[in-house]
């Protein structure tokens, strides 16, 4: 959430919902028609500490208190039961994907191309079954299976890709992830980034500091492009204009690197990189990256600053932002 | 070549040591050479685990790529165990240069603590420690090593290549239409490497991006159908000839002609097109586009 104001700076604490009708009014039309491609950005011109577990950034205090929340109408134990539950997802989908991981199995091609496995399928089944027993009245928008729920609208969905990074799945590399969010009222409240054969878990909660399995991380330090690392999945995944403004960053980067999926994002909230750009990506794989990355101290917008937005229903056409 | 089995023949190679005998060594010698092998890759992982995902001083060296103190302490630890088992031997090290009592030398080790120290700087655990060693000119070891994962893939003239002990093989793939392509950047080919490279990559299945070394092993499990590389140092490739050859795979330069790179004191670094797959077919389909004449 950049606010256009003089302050380019996201506090941990202070969530504006309607910073300025002009931008935000724009994210609340269904289903979006934005021609530009998403862009997220990292801890770009954040002066923080990178090795203490406090970050200040613009004289914001990191306090505890949990203002949105109690905007919200939700407080902190529905969250910790939110986020136990997350962990639970995260478990149940590990094991499946542990077991078909470097193990020989069918792939179905999807109409996009993008190669199906059966450990996708097997991994969302697992998470669907554990929000059905533990959350019957929350809506579910899986990307294999799409949109569950009783009602056609509700406060609560949780949005689940099982392997983001299908690609380095198959081929054996063991960076892909499992990503889970909850939304509440279409804001993401929670976000996981689980990579199940590193045994590596990134979660993050809105109004909390963000961990890497448990341990609390932070965005690092970076004024400029030229000393930026920066990732992409593919050079490939930029068409047209959006392959002219990639170029116009990738050109004054120190370093351009690729083949990171959402781990690069995971990397960067860690501190270990500036910036990631990327373009075509789907709600399912950018929602659960947002309180990972602000929650570290990171910034995540799309290409023209404006807030990351979807409100998944039944009606939602997961197009391209 | 069957991939789901654990017997691989290719073209009828039996388990007979045929060119170690010619060579002037044996069973005993390379047993030694890989277990002392096993020792450099323990030193060499035990100081990159302490570096890994901390904050270091980086310098920059001459051609841009960051070297780290872990580079340098890794390599290091690894000449200090050579030098006390085999003083006769010479060494090549990418951050150290040639080190030999002698200007030429029968066995050579040919060391690359971190290869792809970019992935090791922005925390990203798939670079690896590679060893080589090379008797006249001829890499009869070669191990890669990726210390964060505890994977260690090790190749030996004459015998099978092993994951973490476990013996591997590449996967058949009959045509490039077929394939899983990795390389590690779309930015390493420069001029008509490039256009080479991408009559290749236009026609795999998936080109995929980013996983230095550990893309040829993924390939020598099978995983991976083709690597496609420009501009590799010596350091960079002489470690994955045993591997991806004991496993079933080929690996050549992009005019399908064997790699080789005779390390002395007074050699010059330098750069080769590598293209190495899991199945001969696949290979020629790959060759057959890269045109490289």
């Amino acid at each position: 959430m950049l606010s256009h104001s003089s302050s380019r700076f996201h506090s941990l604490n202070h969530h504006p919902r309607h910073p300025n009708p002009a931008i935000y009014s724009c994210s609340l039309s269904l289903p979006f028609r934005i021609s530009h491609s998403t862009l997220k950005f990292g801890a770009i011109d954040f002066k923080m500490s990178s090795t203490n577990s406090t970050v200040s950034c613009n004289g914001n205090s990191n306090s505890n208190v949990d203002i949105q929340t109690m905007d919200l109408g939700f407080n902190h134990l529905d969250l910790d039961r939110f986020v136990d539950v997350g962990n639970k997802l995260a478990d149940a989908a590990g094991e499946v994907i542990r077991k078909y991981f470097r193990k020989s199995f069918d792939i179905l091609d999807k109409e996009d191309l993008s190669p199906v496995t059966i450990a996708d399928q097997a991994a969302e089944e697992s998470m669907v079954k554990i929000l059905e027993e533990n959350f019957p009245s929350h809506a579910i928008f899986g990307e294999e299976s799409g949109w569950r729920c009783k009602e056609n609208f509700t406060d609560y969905v949780w949005v689940l890709d099982p392997i983001d990074g299908t690609k380095s799945f198959i081929t054996g590399k063991p960076l892909f992830g499992t990503l889970i969010a909850l939304l509440h009222k279409g804001r993401p409240i929670l976000g996981i980034i689980d990579q199940p054969v590193l045994r590596e878990r990134w979660i993050g909660i809105s109004g909390r500091r963000t961990t890497l399995n448990g341990q609390e991380i932070s965005t690092r330090s970076c004024p400029q492009l030229s000393k930026a690392y920066l990732y992409t999945t593919s050079p490939h995944l930029f068409s047209g204009d959006a392959e002219v403004a990639f170029a116009r960053v990738r050109n004054k980067v120190k370093v351009p690197l690729y083949g990171c999926d959402c781990y690069a994002y995971a990397l960067l909230a860690s501190g270990y990189v500036d910036l990631v750009i990327e373009s075509g990506l789907k709600p399912y794989d950018f929602l659960s990256l947002i309180p990972v990355i602000e929650g570290s101290g990171g910034v995540i917008t799309d290409w023209r600053g404006h807030q990351l937005h979807w409100e998944a229903s039944s009606n939602s056409d997961v197009v391209l932002m």
